[in-house]
């Protein structure tokens, strides 16, 4: 039997190995191949930081722990609700580090939200070099911070002294063993990790020696986090539900996103509602205009946004009423639940907002979600 | 999916549309290198295929010799290998045009870029010609037209994608 390990993502699994002219080749990591990144070189300009509003004392204290811990070569996980202000809390360790000339990368699982991060970053810190990174967009590769899909890490060996990685426990880099190679390949020095739900190995290996959890538990707008109220209802009843409580917030000028388990169901759901309802749409992961379709909601001129999983982060709207159509099929664990929930009441001049559960009976998921909420706001 | 049509006057079949998933495996396949794909596009009908195609000569669409160097091997060559059928590659790319790079005009213009190697002996031959993905059709058209003068005793197509036209797609 021969021994292969693959040098770029320690491959040994032999299941993975093909041959190319008598030579063996990692099937793997093969699919991750592409242009690596030149090697850092920072700009010269002095870096500068631009708070569009001052941090709360909760914030600013987490803010100042992380930068000691990363001066202290030690990780931090933040475990913070949704709506906490989590990318505020690392504007203090990415200064620090642009200070003392370092490479900084912030990453994420998803390529939507990236391009928000990426408009947010360079407002905060627009002396320096801001450059994105994702799928059909790797044109640029360097830069003083580089935001990036955590796929694209692949591109950087050994690199950063810095990465910030948020959304720890989103699809696809969850539990994805090959993500997670590519990720401690680029890390040259620490690293500071967040998530709202993070899972019990994620919280059990940062239990452990040079390595910290910080959390968050209150809303930068200090108000509670929305409590989901669980509608049960059998079979067409929860249409003709959903129908009423819709007209009953587009009355109140309310824009709602309605999820549903699978893009399937969204497209089913949305051409029976557009027959009652006519002035909504459709999002999924396979919709290609969807940042489109998503900035007229935002611009309201859609009333309501039937969605998919697709939107279940990184979205902040106004006043947005959530709610999730069939929310005990078999796809919603309490973390999805909960990310979901987290859509509402974000803005501080609308803090408040409902979350509904719509479904044909409770599951544990759903008791659970609502229990983590509900203690959450015990911390006020 | 599965589906015969014809391109001018003869018979033409796809195994699969060019939809996401063929071009994420087509990517692996021919933009990461990954030879050990080849075999298993056409795997599912290949028994099928090896009856149909009982006797053809296999022509594969030419693709650049500099692009197969740096691959490793020849992308169409290793898709249909497994038909056990023989193999002629008399047609070849003149200029260095990427076939994906070009507009619709220009790439019926593909005519001007593609000629044959006139030694082969393909009269009175069944001859197959066979690609990776059907967009326009000009490539097979241009192929078409070049082997037409040899005079062969059919010509048939089988492509393993195909891409819909807007009125498949029902626009």
């Amino acid at each position: 039997m021969e021994e292969f390990v693959c040098p770029r993502c320690g491959n040994k699994n032999l299941k993975y190995i093909g041959y190319k002219n008598g030579r063996p080749y990692c099937r793997k990591c093969i699919s991750f191949k592409g242009e690596s990144a030149q090697p850092f070189q920072p700009s010269l300009s002095s870096p500068k930081l631009d708070l569009n509003y001052p941090l709360s004392d909760d914030q600013k204290d987490i803010s100042n722990r992380v930068i000691e811990n990363f001066k202290n070569r030690k990780d931090t996980l933040i475990n913070a609700v949704c709506g906490a202000g989590k990318t505020e809390l690392v504007y203090g360790v990415i200064m620090f580090a642009l200070m003392n000339k370092m490479s900084v990368a912030f990453a994420l699982p998803r390529r939507d939200v990236t391009l928000e991060l990426f408009f947010r970053i360079k407002e905060a810190f627009p002396n320096n070099v801001v450059t994105a990174v994702y799928g059909n967009h790797t044109s640029s590769l360097t830069g003083d911070i580089v935001i990036l899909t955590t796929h694209q890490l692949y591109r950087y060996e050994h690199y950063f002294d810095l990465i910030i990685l948020d959304e720890i426990d989103a699809f696809p880099y969850n539990g994805n063993s090959l993500l997670n190679s590519m990720f401690k390949r680029a890390l040259k020095g620490h690293c500071v990790l967040m998530s709202a739900t993070p899972s019990q190995q994620v919280i059990e290996y940062f239990q452990q020696n040079g390595r910290e959890i910080l959390e968050l538990n209150t809303r930068f707008h200090r108000h509670p986090l929305p409590v989901p109220r669980f509608v049960i209802r059998y079979g067409m009843f929860k249409f003709l539900f959903l129908v009423k409580t819709l007209k009953g917030y587009i009355q109140e000028h309310k824009p709602v996103f309605i999820f549903t388990p699978t893009i399937e169901m969204a497209e089913d759901l949305f051409h029976k509602l557009k027959l009652v309802i006519p002035n909504g749409n459709v999002v999924h992961s396979k919709k290609e205009n969807r940042p489109q379709i998503i900035s007229d909601f935002r611009l309201r001129k859609y009333d309501y946004l039937v969605t998919t999983a697709v939107l279940e982060r990184g979205v902040t709207i106004k006043n947005i009423q959530v709610i999730i159509y069939q929310s005990d099929h078999d796809i919603y664990d309490e973390h999805s639940l909960i990310q979901i929930s987290g859509r509402v009441g974000r803005k501080i001049d609308a803090p408040e907002g409902e979350v509904i559960f719509l479904a044909s009976k409770e599951t544990e998921f759903m008791r659970l979600a609502r229990e983590t909420i509900i203690k959450k706001n015990t911390y006020l | 999916m599965f589906k015969e049509f014809s391109v001018g006057k003869y018979n033409a079949l796809t195994l699969y549309n060019y939809d996401e998933l063929i071009r994420e495996k087509l990517y692996q396949f021919k933009g990461c290198f990954d030879i050990e794909l080849g075999t298993v596009f056409i795997e599912y009908f290949r028994l099928y295929l090896k009856i149909k195609y009982w006797g053809y000569i296999v022509v594969p669409a030419p693709s650049y010799s500099s692009k197969d160097e740096e691959r490793g091997f020849n992308h169409v060559d290793v898709m249909f290998s497994s038909l056990g059928l023989e193999m002629v590659k008399c047609i070849h790319k003149v200029k260095d045009i990427k076939q994906a790079d070009l507009n619709f005009d220009e790439r019926q213009q593909i005519g001007n870029a593609l000629i044959i190697d006139k030694t082969m002996e393909l009269r009175g031959k069944k001859i197959l010609i066979v690609d990776d993905v059907f967009t326009t059709g000009s490539t097979v058209r241009a192929m078409i037209n070049l082997l037409e003068k040899n005079e062969p005793k059919k010509i048939k197509i089988l492509v393993m994608s195909k891409t819909l036209s807007p009125q498949e797609k029902g626009l």
